[in-house]
């Protein structure tokens, strides 16, 4: 799976970021926290600096925190921010022949973690 | 079939298929009238809107630049960019039609497409044949020859081993770019907000990583509030590639603290489409489901069907962004069939604005010559006069008399009905339809008198003769005044006329169907839509004949034939492999029946052992069967009439 949800507890949160990272062994994970989300849907990551853009992009498996939910985010967006990006999925294309690739220059792995 | 047309007819119907999931299952259709009521309104107070949105995003520390032109817009990013030597640029089809990639690398820089599907193409020296799928004209195999010549590679002709090349490629590209281009889906003016989707991230990397970011956007790309947007941006990416919401929307308020960042408003053409007769086109989100729809663009994609803009909408956008002849021959290749229409999630009328279109952008000579030639045979060109006057009533007409009676002198019955039958039955082809029809009517129609004067005026209409078709449905609405009911048999003439006259108009063959008893058939019958019947009243039409007409399940009955009235004629390749398309999948006999007389001349092409019949024919052919016996409720109820009269 490319995308993946999970509902993990406060306390086991360093466990399963660890457990990401030995299961993606030998590859970039980043962790990167996300202001609001959509449950199943995707999560609103806020984007301040260079360094923001680089963690979320230039690795091969991102884990996004979700901790505040939403129904759209359409409320995100009344906050006040200097850049964001929604994120539903992994990085992908379907640009040759219609096969979906992921990781065309993002993350090959988006998984959401909503935290109980 | 050529491997060209096979990827964009493959690639095109699969997004189609994702696509009519995606809308069913999350109910996406809900949103559409929200979103063009909030589309038309932003566009309507654009200039206000866009007055108010510059000053934020100057206070927030953006440099706005309004460009009346693609000269003064390039003109400005050219002096803006200052030592910039790589730029890596996300897919925008402003941009396209700026050449701004072009103007760049004319000035020594070198740019780098981002997305993929454009970055295929831009190592092919190509342009984009779609609004969102770029390179949907390419094989895997294309995109393998270009790396592996190109880069002195050897990859195999494998989507994975492609795209991970192009990864690592671009991956350095992004990190070493002095500037960034991408373009804007969508611009929020309270508070100012720039939107831009993308499943690639690549658009996040242009953006973020470069010292410098050009934001290009259109005029049009402004909404009010965030709901507008936000409604926007979710039919724009389920129209497009079929999901709610793509991988990464990314949203832009400020600069990021190294950057320096400039938004370019480009209006080239989109004001006055704004304030013409053609505004609806401004609605256009360029998500291309009109193209993945279309059955001209699925045979020859958007390098014969379009220039920067593709389809119908591309002719259109064209006339107002590009050249003026470019648009005209664009429009030429559109079959007015209108199957493009239910798709777009702004509701735009692309076939009603193509042929208005046409009125100042006309057809070649060598293409309009066919609708003249068959016209003259048909009576249908004239346009002004040549028409005759008379009505006849049913019985006269079923005798053979052929005498023209003056309605006026009848006493008028409680409910005057008429049967209008079209300038189609006049052409020699249809001799035999055209009887089959005056037999239909004294068994079905007995009261109706009879018109026989021609032509509807739609062949104008859809050819851009906009004047005498409005001179025709002037003289169609006097001469359809006394009546309460007038029956077409022509499916293409219901679907216009009733547009203009409503409800009185009605097809002959669902009259029919409402008093005839159930038709059995040894063979199966299969039914084909014509493509006027795709929207609006004439929907239904399959559903109310199957009442009496057991119809086999045929996969490819909503697909074009490729007819469109003159269509075959203009483009004949074009409309024979559209027309390839229309397979049963069975070698022994059946029957296709259909309303469309252009339809059914066209359909009798290919399908030579098949029987392509007219549905009045089908029906009034069954009535006269002896083994097939209809119960004609119509004649009972007037036989009833008479005995109380």
């Amino acid at each position: 799976m490319a995308t993946e949800w999970h509902q993990v507890p406060q306390h086991q949160l360093d466990n399963f970021v660890e457990n990401v990272k030995s299961r993606f062994s030998g590859q970039s994970v980043s962790v990167v926290e996300s202001a609001e989300f959509i449950p199943d849907t995707g999560a609103f990551v806020p984007i301040e600096s260079k360094s923001d853009a680089e963690i979320l992009f230039l690795c091969e498996v991102v884990v996004i925190l979700c901790r505040n939910r939403q129904e759209s985010y359409e409320e995100a967006l009344r906050g006040g921010f200097t850049q964001a990006c929604f994120v539903s999925a992994e990085s992908k294309t379907a640009d040759i022949e219609k096969k979906l690739i992921s990781g065309v220059h993002g993350p090959k792995e988006c998984i959401f973690v909503e935290i109980q | 079939m050529s491997k060209f047309n096979e990827n964009v007819f493959n690639a095109t119907n699969l997004t189609v298929r994702k696509r009519e999931k995606l809308f069913r299952e999350r109910n996406l259709d809900s949103l559409r009238e929200r979103a063009v009521a909030k589309r038309t309104t932003s566009l309507e107070n654009a200039q206000s809107l866009w007055e108010t949105t510059a000053e934020q995003f100057r206070a927030n520390g953006i440099t706005v630049f309004f460009a009346d032109t693609v000269s003064s817009a390039n003109r400005f990013i050219s002096d803006n960019m200052g030592e910039s030597k790589l730029i890596v640029k996300g897919k925008s089809l402003t941009t396209e039609e700026m050449e701004l990639r072009q103007v760049l690398e004319r000035a020594g820089r070198e740019v780098v497409e981002t997305d993929l599907g454009e970055w295929i193409i831009q190592q092919r020296n190509e342009l984009p044949s779609h609004f969102t799928a770029p390179a949907i004209h390419l094989s895997a195999g294309d995109v393998a020859e270009m790396i592996n010549h190109k880069f002195g590679e050897n990859l195999p002709p494998e989507a994975h081993a492609l795209t991970a090349f192009a990864r690592r490629h671009l991956r350095e590209k992004f990190k070493c770019a002095d500037a960034g281009i991408i373009g804007a889906n969508a611009i929020c003016a309270d508070p100012a907000t720039v939107l831009a989707v993308s499943n690639e991230g690549n658009v996040s990397l242009s953006a973020r990583l470069p010292e410098k970011l050009f934001i290009v956007t259109g005029w049009d790309r402004i909404y009010d509030s965030i709901e507008g947007m936000e409604g926007v941006q979710r039919l724009l990416s389920g129209s497009a590639t079929a999901q709610e919401y793509t991988s990464y929307v990314d949203f832009f308020r400020k600069p990021l603290p190294h950057q320096q960042a400039f938004l370019v408003v480009l209006d080239n053409g989109r004001k006055a489409l704004m304030a013409s007769e053609f505004s609806e086109g401004a609605r256009c989100i360029r998500c291309g489901a009109c193209l993945n729809i279309c059955p001209v663009y699925e045979e020859v994609g958007g390098h014969t069907f379009g220039k920067v803009y593709h389809g119908g909408i591309g002719a259109l956008l064209t006339a107002f962004t590009g050249k003026g002849r470019d648009a005209s021959s664009i429009a030429s290749y559109c079959l007015r069939c209108k199957t493009c229409e239910p798709s777009c999630p702004m509701g735009i009328p692309i076939a009603d604005l193509v042929a208005q279109l046409s009125e100042s952008y006309p057809l070649p000579f060598y293409l309009s010559l066919p609708l003249k030639i068959l016209g003259r045979n048909m009576g249908v060109v004239s346009g002004r006069g040549q028409q005759n006057s008379g009505s006849k009533s049913a019985s006269e007409s079923a005798s053979g008399s052929g005498v023209c009676s003056d309605s006026n002198s009848n006493p008028a019955p409680a409910s005057r009905e008429a049967v209008f039958i079209g300038c189609a039955f006049r052409n020699p082809l249809m001799k035999k339809e055209r009887k089959e029809i005056e037999s239909a009517l004294s068994r079905f129609f007995p009261n109706a008198e009879i018109l026989d004067s021609g032509c509807c005026g739609m062949p104008h209409f859809y050819k851009g003769q906009l004047s005498a078709a409005n001179d025709r449905l002037e003289s169609i609405r006097k001469m359809f005044n006394p009546y309460d009911r007038i029956f077409l048999p022509c499916s293409s003439g219901f679907a216009y006329l009733r547009e203009y006259l409503g409800d009185k108009i009605q097809l002959m063959s669902v009259a029919m169907a409402e008093t005839a008893g159930k038709i059995d058939s040894d063979i199966p019958v299969f039914y084909h839509q014509p493509c006027h019947l795709k929207t609006g009243p004439g929907t239904s039409e399959k559903a109310d004949l199957n009442q009496v007409i057991p119809f086999s399940e045929w996969e490819n009955e909503n697909r074009c034939c490729g007819s469109g009235g003159t269509y075959f004629l203009q483009h004949p390749r074009i409309s024979r492999k559209i027309l390839s398309r229309k397979e049963t999948g069975m070698d022994g006999k059946f029957t296709i029946v259909t309303s469309c007389p252009s339809c059914l001349l066209q359909l009798r092409r290919v399908f030579g052992k098949a029987r392509v019949v007219h549905s009045v024919s089908f029906m009034s052919e069954s009535a006269h069967g002896k083994e097939r016996r209809f119960f004609t409720a119509y004649q009972a109820a007037a036989g009833e009439e008479q005995k109380g009269t």
